[in-house]
């Protein structure tokens, strides 16, 4: 009862700090500059009720699992209901593939722009399907609940794969919980990426509860892949010791069943995502090797789907991004284009980053701490140790469009967070003092604070006001095929609908010779990017969320945006077509078209 | 509660009931997409999963989360890259489905009563 008070103390309180909230009035510190320090109370709250009752009542799984809903509630819920609008101006290019099937009932990946969600559609045509069945307008109508949504499924498949590991649920609700509270690169939005990521972590949950071995490998068969009988008696070991638990009532599936449910959600996995299926092959192939997984043909199989997937079917997208990615292969792909370049980057935004990045090595570090408990209670951790470890082999794999950090961070997330909880519940015989609660709130706390500041950092730019959107919807109501569209970044909702019918141009991406010649002349070349002369119609889009993006990264000089845009405003060859509160647009006066 | 506990074939004939007439009087969004997220993200899934008896609930309802996502994703897939895009014709298959998946459940658990 005392929980139950606490939980719904914490959610009134969190439910009550929302209304006044202004999302005008972030800072480059995001939502944490304009969120009530009541906010903070409730998160805090639901943490410290949680903290006591994983060790006054850890077999209460609806105790537990409400508090998981409430934080995750707290969490993700916040940005959906103070925005109203949903966030990320990537999550609005997805929208925009749905709107493109719901259109046209077919993909087409020979447009221009963004082939690979062409190529790789299966998520976007589920969505389409539920936009029209649900009579929805379009995918934005339910997209911004999608963090939520996500998170609550990441935590339901991370509990499964937890029990898999180990008998001590303490271990994995903790676990569960850490995951939640450090899971903070944004990849659960509305996306194939975290649509995937679900079905990878019900995949490997699978492979370990019914697809293990039943027994050990014959230390004959060890020594003649090992070639030594004391590597062949410490490899057994290591395995006996590591081997998946048999959880009651959780056994005993006919295998092919299981089989054929793993090769079902594989081929959604491949069919949706680019980088996923690697992953995936990688996990599934370390669980085979290590003699973890019955289905040793199981990699090779699924390999085999990918690249008959990308061989088939993606081949516009190989076409134009082969030299990349063979270039990539093998090299250390530590740098990243999408981690902020702190040199240029606002004082707040470094601030976040670096809080981000010091997050990211306590996870680390909180892991190896837990992992070296573990072992010193005799516990080997061999499969979550190899599935953390596999995701960090793909840094030689691929750039990723410069994401491959985050990714290889995002699939070791759950691993590492099993063996953080390893820390204060090393064995189900430990953990059992009275300043067990006190010790898990020291863990927590600070990577709560962490994450709020991580994950709540960028929100300034990740936040798309109605009247982006309102300008958005209008610029296609105006916008004739074949239109150029020039904005100053990415940074808006570009990819609403119809996007097949223009071009896009975007400054943050041009020649650094041509960035400067632009702010040096910003009406002669502003004309000229939107295409005078060409005899189609141009337009340049000036938004709050981009003028956001380009202060807080530093990818422009300061003060560019409002000199491109009050000369575009002195000059005669432009006319303003849409003026609102966060957005400005602009056509060539030489154009027709209403004002 | 055991398998032969849960309700799974009340459940999906209901789901699609629900979702069949709230798609024929074309109800509002609100009303209507509430349903088809339900059905489409839950329904299928369950309805094959449940045959399996898995013990665990936990683990059944993220199993069938996951099956049902992605029969969806291949479904509909397989309509966009054949140009047979219709999604009366993908709810109707994907009813027929779970329909069929509860048949079977509801079926078993009458054997094992006789028995």
């Amino acid at each position: 009862m005392f929980h139950v008070v606490l939980i719904a103390g914490a959610l009134t309180l969190w439910a009550a700090t929302l209304g006044g909230v202004d999302p005008h009035r972030m800072t480059d510190f995001g939502l944490l500059s304009v969120l009530s320090p009541w906010y903070y109370v409730a998160i805090g709250l639901v943490t410290a009720s949680f903290c006591i009752a994983l060790y006054s009542a850890p077999r209460q799984w609806a105790l537990l699992g409400a508090h998981v809903v409430g934080l995750l509630l707290m969490l993700h819920g916040s940005p959906a209901i103070i925005y109203g609008t949903l966030r990320y101006a990537w999550a609005w290019k997805h929208v925009g593939i749905v709107a493109y099937i719901v259109e046209h009932g077919s993909v087409n990946p020979n447009i221009g722009y963004l082939t690979a969600y062409q190529d790789w559609p299966s998520f976007f045509a589920l969505a389409a399907l539920i936009v029209q069945a649900g009579g929805f307008g379009d995918a934005a109508a339910f997209a911004s609940w999608a963090p939520l949504f996500n998170n609550l499924l990441f935590a339901g498949a991370a509990m499964f794969l937890f029990r898999t590991l180990t008998k001590d649920r303490r271990q994995a609700w903790l676990a569960v919980w850490l995951f939640c509270i450090t899971n903070w690169v944004g990849q659960d939005y509305f996306s194939p990426q975290a649509n995937a990521y679900f079905l990878y972590l019900i995949t490997i949950g699978i492979c370990l509860c019914w697809l293990r071995p039943t027994g050990l490998p014959p230390i004959a068969s060890l020594r003649r892949w090992l070639r030594s009988e004391r590597l062949a008696q410490t490899a057994r070991q290591v395995i006996a010791r590591g081997l998946p638990l048999n959880q009651a009532g959780m056994l005993k599936q006919p295998l092919p069943a299981m089989a054929a449910i793993v090769f079902l959600l594989a081929a959604a996995i491949v069919t949706s995502h680019q980088l996923t299926p690697f992953m995936l092959i990688l996990a599934i192939s370390a669980l085979v090797v290590f003699r973890l997984c019955v289905l040793r043909g199981l990699p090779l199989l699924i390999l085999v789907m990918t690249a008959a997937w990308v061989c088939y079917m993606a081949v516009t997208f190989l076409k134009g991004n082969l030299y990349w990615i063979v270039a990539s292969i093998g090299s250390l792909n530590i740098g990243s284009s999408t981690l902020s370049n702190l040199a240029v980057a606002s004082h707040d935004h470094v601030i976040v980053a670096e809080v981000a990045r010091l997050l990211t090595a306590s996870v680390g570090a909180v892991a190896a701490l837990g992992l070296w408990r573990r072992l010193r209670k005799g516990r080997a951790d061999t499969a979550a140790v190899l599935l953390g470890v596999t995701s960090v082999l793909m840094v030689w794999g691929n750039a990723y469009g410069g994401e491959m950090l985050f990714r290889i961070y995002f699939f070791a997330l759950p691993f590492l967070s099993f063996l953080a909880a390893g820390l204060i519940f090393p064995s189900p015989r430990a953990g059992r003092a009275r300043l067990t609660p006190a010790a898990a709130m020291l863990v927590c706390a600070p990577l709560l604070a962490g994450m709020l500041v991580s994950y709540y950092g960028n929100e300034r730019m990740n936040y798309i006001s109605p009247d982006e959107v309102r300008a958005e919807h209008y610029l296609i109501a105006q916008a004739p095929p074949g239109s150029t569209l020039v904005s100053i970044s990415a940074d808006y909702p570009w990819v609403m609908g119809d996007y097949e019918r223009y071009r896009f141009v975007q400054v943050v991406v041009l020649p650094v010779s041509q960035q400067r010649a632009l702010i040096a002349n910003p009406a002669g070349q502003a004309a000229r990017l939107m295409g005078a002369g060409s005899g189609h119609a141009g337009y340049m889009i000036f938004s709050s969320s981009q003028a956001a993006e380009v202060e807080m990264t530093g990818e422009l000089p300061a003060g560019s945006v409002t000199r491109i845009r009050d000369a575009m405003l002195r000059s005669p060859r432009f006319r303003v077509i849409y003026r609102g509160p966060d957005s400005l647009i602009f056509a060539l006066s030489t154009q027709a078209g209403s004002a | 509660m055991t398998h032969s506990g849960r309700p799974w074939p009340l459940v999906i004939v209901v789901s699609a009931a629900a979702l069949t007439v709230a798609a024929g009087l074309a109800a509002p969004s609100a009303v209507r997409g509430p349903l088809a997220l339900w059905f489409f993200l839950f329904c299928p899934g369950i309805a094959i999963v449940g045959l399996l008896e898995i013990a665990d609930p936990l683990a059944e309802v993220m199993i069938a989360v996951a099956v049902s996502i992605s029969i969806g994703m291949l479904l509909s897939l397989a309509m966009a890259l054949t140009d047979t895009w219709s999604w009366v014709a993908a709810s109707v298959i994907l009813i027929a489905v779970s329909l069929a998946g509860a048949t079977a459940q509801a079926r078993r658990r009458s054997n094992r009563q006789r028995q």
